[in-house]
């Protein structure tokens, strides 16, 4: 019982001469040690320092073979932004990897010469990105002339108008392959159900935990959770990128000894350290 | 000039306002916290006034499509669809008390509304054949969630529950305790990415943003 006044006491001691916001603790510590990996994989990832290297990824192959098929049959790529997709809140890091996979399947359609529809998301603040990265991937490429911007880029406006007229587009022009990225909703369900119908290869991935089941029940290749920012990392090519991911598995690890700390804590009845940890 | 302003000077602005709201959350309520509000209000009317550039950048490019297209086709449909309801939206919202006006509301429940109704019908076409295929296991994932959906439907049954009640247990420990934990490690796994993703614009990492 002593030494758990004393504990008490020092951990109030900590507190004060941290001028740490009062009930945020583990949440500032957590905060702190991602800045620290950050900085650590960001000075090597400057440094030249050697990566790890990131694992391979079907997905990222499938979409090669979608495009080529989409030569072999005529038919159009389709990509979806994803109907939640924006540049704010914590759809933010799901729209970024779904812009890195426009830019691959955009210079590889141009490269191997395949037709390319993109469904831009509700959100317009998308359409100027789509429109950058899609000219930019044929610009690479030197095939800026093919490029029909008319045709590729499709804006559709709100969440009813991409279903309908996105389905509309596949059930008209066929489908070779529907790459759908980013943050997803309902557009998980339909754009692979029809991608099927139609005789298409299904790529997606998306970070909302809610549509996680209609990639692994729909979709031929796909990309859960976290696993669609690894695969966006990996296609991007930028040390910068990988290096972080790296930094954000290291804090993975915390957290897991976090957790099991925690539980061995429970087991030994230590409930003070448990409620401090997760402010039960 | 060596050095590209029209991407450093908003870098600047991002970094310091990223790190004076990471600051504010350390540090307990202070002085800080008047400065973190006053930068949530400027962000509020950035916000808003991008959906101002996003929307004339739309009524461009719908406005390239008409005249470009010579042809009669959708693309013309869809073109003047969008610039007949933007320019409706917005003439009755200024004249008629704005979006929460009678005009407005009458306007957005029995057109857009209903709307919304139809487009989200067509779902129930899709779903029991995605239901269906989510049976046809191709994969681990399908085969993992064959077992627990079929099991959850079993348990929805009312006389299946009854005459097998350890189907009842099954199908609350699959919601409770994996489904659960992945929703928490997926949580956690967004938590992350999105933390990484703060740190990578506040150091200017993150490419896509600025450039």
């Amino acid at each position: 019982m002593k030494k758990f006044k004393y504990h008490l006491k020092i951990q109030k001691l900590v507190i004060n001469m941290m001028i740490i916001r009062p009930g945020k603790e583990i949440e500032i510590i957590i905060l702190i040690l991602s800045i620290v990996f950050f900085l650590y994989w960001m000075w090597r990832s400057a440094g030249d320092k050697p990566i790890p290297a990131l694992r391979d990824f079907p997905a990222i192959d499938a979409i090669s073979e979608g495009v080529g098929r989409s030569v072999e049959t005529n038919k159009p790529v389709h990509f979806g932004l994803g109907e939640s997709s924006a540049l704010s809140a914590d759809q933010a890091a799901g729209t970024i990897s779904s812009l890195n996979f426009l830019q691959y399947t955009a210079r590889e359609c141009a490269r191997q010469g395949a037709k390319l529809i993109v469904r831009i998301s509700p959100s317009p603040h998308l359409y100027t990105q789509a429109d950058a990265i899609v000219t930019e991937a044929y610009a690479g490429e030197g095939k800026q002339q093919e490029l029909d911007k008319l045709f590729t880029l499709r804006y559709y406006g709100d969440a009813r108008s991409y279903m309908t007229r996105g389905i509309h587009d596949m059930d008209e022009l066929g489908v070779a392959m529907n790459v759908t990225m980013g943050a997803l909703s309902v557009e998980t369900i339909w754009a692979f159900a029809v991608c099927r119908m139609k005789g298409g290869i299904g790529v997606g991935g998306g970070s909302r935990w809610g549509m996680v089941f209609g990639l692994a029940m729909l979709a031929d290749y796909s990309l859960l959770g976290e696993e669609m920012y690894g695969a966006s990392a990996k296609i991007s090519g930028d040390r910068n990128s990988i290096a972080s991911l790296i930094g954000g598995d290291w804090l993975k690890f915390v957290i897991i000894g976090v957790i099991i700390v925690a539980g061995v804590a429970t087991l030994a009845g230590r409930y003070d350290l448990v409620s401090w940890v997760f402010k039960r | 000039m060596s050095v590209n302003y029209k991407t450093l000077i908003p870098q600047i602005l991002l970094s310091a306002c990223i790190l004076i709201v990471l600051v504010e959350y350390i540090l307990p309520a202070g002085p800080l916290t008047a400065v973190k509000n006053e930068l949530t209000l400027w962000l509020t009317l950035i916000g808003s006034f991008t959906f101002f550039i996003a929307g004339t950048t739309l009524v461009l490019k719908y406005s390239r499509d008409l005249i470009r297209t010579k042809k009669l086709s959708s693309v013309h449909f869809y073109a003047i669809e969008f610039l007949v309801v933007l320019f409706t939206y917005i003439s009755i919202a200024l004249l008629t008390g704005g979006p929460s006006g009678k005009s407005y509301t009458y306007l957005y429940t029995n057109l857009q509304g209903q709307l919304m109704q139809a487009g989200w019908v067509i779902m129930a076409f899709l779903e029991p054949w995605a239901a269906y295929k989510a049976f046809q296991v191709r994969s681990l994932e399908a085969l993992i969630l064959a077992i627990t959906g079929f099991t959850y439907l079993l348990f929805n049954a009312p006389s299946v529950s009854a005459a097998f009640p350890i189907i009842g247990t099954f199908a609350n420990w699959i919601i409770n305790v994996p489904s659960l934990a992945g929703t928490r490690g997926a949580t956690i796994a967004l938590a992350v990415g999105t933390i990484l993703l703060a740190l990578r614009m506040l150091s200017g990492k993150e490419r896509g943003l600025t450039e």
